[in-house]
């Protein structure tokens, strides 16, 4: 996808679909593959009309090597407007979160539900081995896993 | 058989798992609520400074106005000039989906991943709120099931491979 002059990669949900719900056990089951990056100097303009024009609520700021500097997410934004007299004037690195909690790809689910449950986020960025980011684990990706589940437990139980 | 183990994990595992299949069973009955004439200045000052998400705007009777969310907020920043001006009534969601503390958790999940919502106010006989349900209530759900399932995939693993 472009976005004005500079690339932003951009995509629809891609989540993993190969094992069934009560066999999900690690991150990467669940993860959505495809995120939406920004670098660090884009506008904090940019950032809003994105997240505005499409469904997803996180973004993921990388540098040029795919290491990972920060994330935004629609909270995020929702606070540098209510609070910031000049928001017009900020770029993306001056609002992100920096540092955000990661997982692995090996990261197992119920840690990584934990995770997002005891530090209130909607979103874990996921690291490959390098340390760069191949994805990201969103609450709705979990909130999927978890539907799927209790339907299979409610098929079952119908069944017996 | 692992749907089977998540099912028999409360026999199997004495103590360790409830498996939690209506909304009863995972509701949030304190709740913080709205009045739709609270302006929209003091509807935002009251989320920033709140670990929550999403106001049950209710009636004097106790009945469901709407809902009021940071995403309306987020919504109404983005997309009216006159925002100051508002009050919550002509910002909150007006037509919401609601469920009982009967309906079952798989159905409350798939609601709110369709119509991409993260909350469902729960509505008694009587018509009044009685509760809530996010999608956080939900994940703590899952994290205690899913740490059980785990343990038995674990098992599974690694006696076949």
């Amino acid at each position: 996808m472009n976005h004005g002059n500079r690339e932003i990669k951009a995509d629809e949900a891609l989540t993993a679909q190969s094992e069934p719900a009560g066999r999900y056990k690690w991150v990467a089951d669940v993860m959505t593959r495809k995120t939406v990056t920004l670098s660090p100097h884009h506008g904090f303009a940019e950032a809003v009309s994105l997240m505005a024009d499409r469904h997803f609520r996180h973004i993921v700021v990388v540098d040029t090597g795919g290491q990972i500097l920060g994330v935004i997410s629609d909270r995020d934004i929702l606070r540098t407007l209510a609070r910031t007299a000049n928001w017009q004037t900020k770029d993306v690195s001056q609002i992100m979160t920096r540092d955000p909690f990661t997982v692995r790809r090996d990261t197992p689910l119920s840690v990584a539900v934990a995770k997002i449950v005891s530090k209130r986020i909607n979103c874990l960025p996921v690291l490959d081995d390098e340390g760069k980011v191949c994805g990201i684990l969103t609450s709705t990706d979990l909130l999927k896993a978890y539907q799927k589940l209790l339907e299979s437990l409610d098929s079952n139980r119908a069944a017996l | 058989m692992d749907i089977a183990a998540a099912n028999n994990l409360s026999t199997d595992d004495p103590g360790t798992t409830f498996s939690a299949t209506c909304v009863a069973d995972i509701m949030s009955t304190h709740l913080v609520t709205l009045s739709a004439h609270h302006t929209f200045g003091e509807a935002v000052q009251l989320m920033t400074n709140s670990p929550f998400r999403h106001f049950l705007v209710v009636h004097a009777d106790g009945r469901l106005a709407g809902v009021f969310s940071d995403r309306d907020v987020l919504r109404a920043l983005g997309r009216t000039p006159n925002w100051q001006a508002k009050n919550v009534s002509g910002v909150m969601t007006h037509q919401v989906f609601t469920v009982t503390p009967e309906t079952p958790l798989s159905v409350a999940a798939s609601e709110m991943l369709s119509r991409r919502i993260n909350c469902l106010p729960v509505i008694g006989k009587d018509g009044k709120v009685c509760g809530i349900i996010t999608s956080t209530d939900l994940l703590q759900s899952y994290q205690k099931i899913q740490a059980s399932l785990e343990n038995h995939l674990g098992d599974t693993r690694a006696g076949s491979v």
